[in-house]
């Protein structure tokens, strides 16, 4: 029988641990890419949502103050009561907002689209009581004008 | 037997070498990778803090009705011509002017304006990070019950 001497060396295991080391380093390395690309297209969006609903938001305040001029008019302060709705509502109409009597309440609604799904909806509940046309606003909030879909769904290999 | 031995032993220095060369390539450009994706993750984090200080001026420029001195009392920066400035350094903690990495401006656009409007800007180095336009709500002139 044979007998070896010294110590042999196994030729292809380095270019296995190399390979190995490789394939490692390119999947954490692609891995923490896509998750850094993921998180700064979430950023981006929410930036977009953001400034979508102030400029929304600005809008809302420029016809709330448009309104705030209407109500605070000798028109709307002075007169019978029917006169003052009947101006209020030809005013409103005139800034696409609507005029609603609920229950003996006034309430005048309008709202500004934010995106593709949302939009402020604004809801103003007016005191005719007095000489003064005094107001509330009883709503301003974003709501979903599409109906509210969570994708479920994984493509995930079967 | 000898010659056999130096055979094997020069051939794995070969492989060796030949695995250390690209071992070397690959490292490069996956390093190369992790330096971009760590770019783009201090971008995202930079922009989502810009985004949330920024709006949290807004809404209280929003609060305040515009009035840059009151909103100087909830903010704590520095006012000069309807203009509020806040400081940040990298960790976006507040600090001094002369510590400054990130600057937060709120300016009033005009002084006399009804309602009320302001640019509130994020800017790190000059360059503008996030920026928002926002009016303040004519509500508190008229409303007479809560």
């Amino acid at each position: 029988m044979k007998t070896r001497n010294g110590y042999s060396i196994n030729i292809g295991s380095t270019s296995l641990v190399m390979i190995f080391a490789v394939i490692c380093l390119t999947v954490f390395a692609v891995m923490s890419y896509l998750t850094a690309a993921r998180e700064s297209e979430l950023a981006k969006k929410y930036a977009a949502h953001t400034t979508a609903y102030y400029a929304a938001d600005s809008r809302a305040v420029n016809t709330l103050a448009s309104l705030d001029k209407t109500l605070s008019s000798p028109e709307a302060c002075c007169g019978d009561i029917n006169g003052r709705k009947t101006f209020i509502a030809q005013q409103c109409a005139a800034q696409n907002v609507t005029f609603q009597e609920q229950n003996g309440k006034i309430y005048l609604l309008y709202s500004e689209i934010i995106d593709t799904t949302q939009s402020l909806q604004v809801i103003i509940q007016l005191d005719l009581s007095s000489t003064t046309a005094s107001y509330k606003v009883v709503e301003w909030k974003s709501v979903y004008t599409q109906e509210y879909n969570i994708d479920h769904s994984l493509n995930v290999y079967r | 037997m000898k010659n056999r031995a130096s055979r094997k032993s020069g051939l794995f220095l070969l492989e060796f070498m030949l695995a250390l060369l690209f071992f070397a390539f690959s490292a490069a450009v996956c390093v190369h990778v992790f330096v971009q994706a760590k770019t783009l993750n201090t971008q995202s984090h930079a922009l989502n803090q810009s985004v949330l200080l920024t709006q949290n001026a807004a809404e209280c420029f929003q609060a305040t009705g515009g009035d840059i001195n009151l909103l100087n009392v909830y903010l704590k920066g520095s006012v000069s011509d309807n203009q509020l400035t806040l400081t940040y350094d990298k960790n976006w903690v507040k600090t001094e002017s002369n510590n400054a990495f990130y600057v937060l401006t709120i300016t009033r656009t005009e002084a006399t304006a009804y309602p009320a409007s302001a640019t509130v800007v994020m800017s790190e180095d000059g360059a503008v990070i996030y920026q928002l336009t926002v009016h303040s709500s004519p509500v508190s002139h008229r409303e007479v019950y809560p």
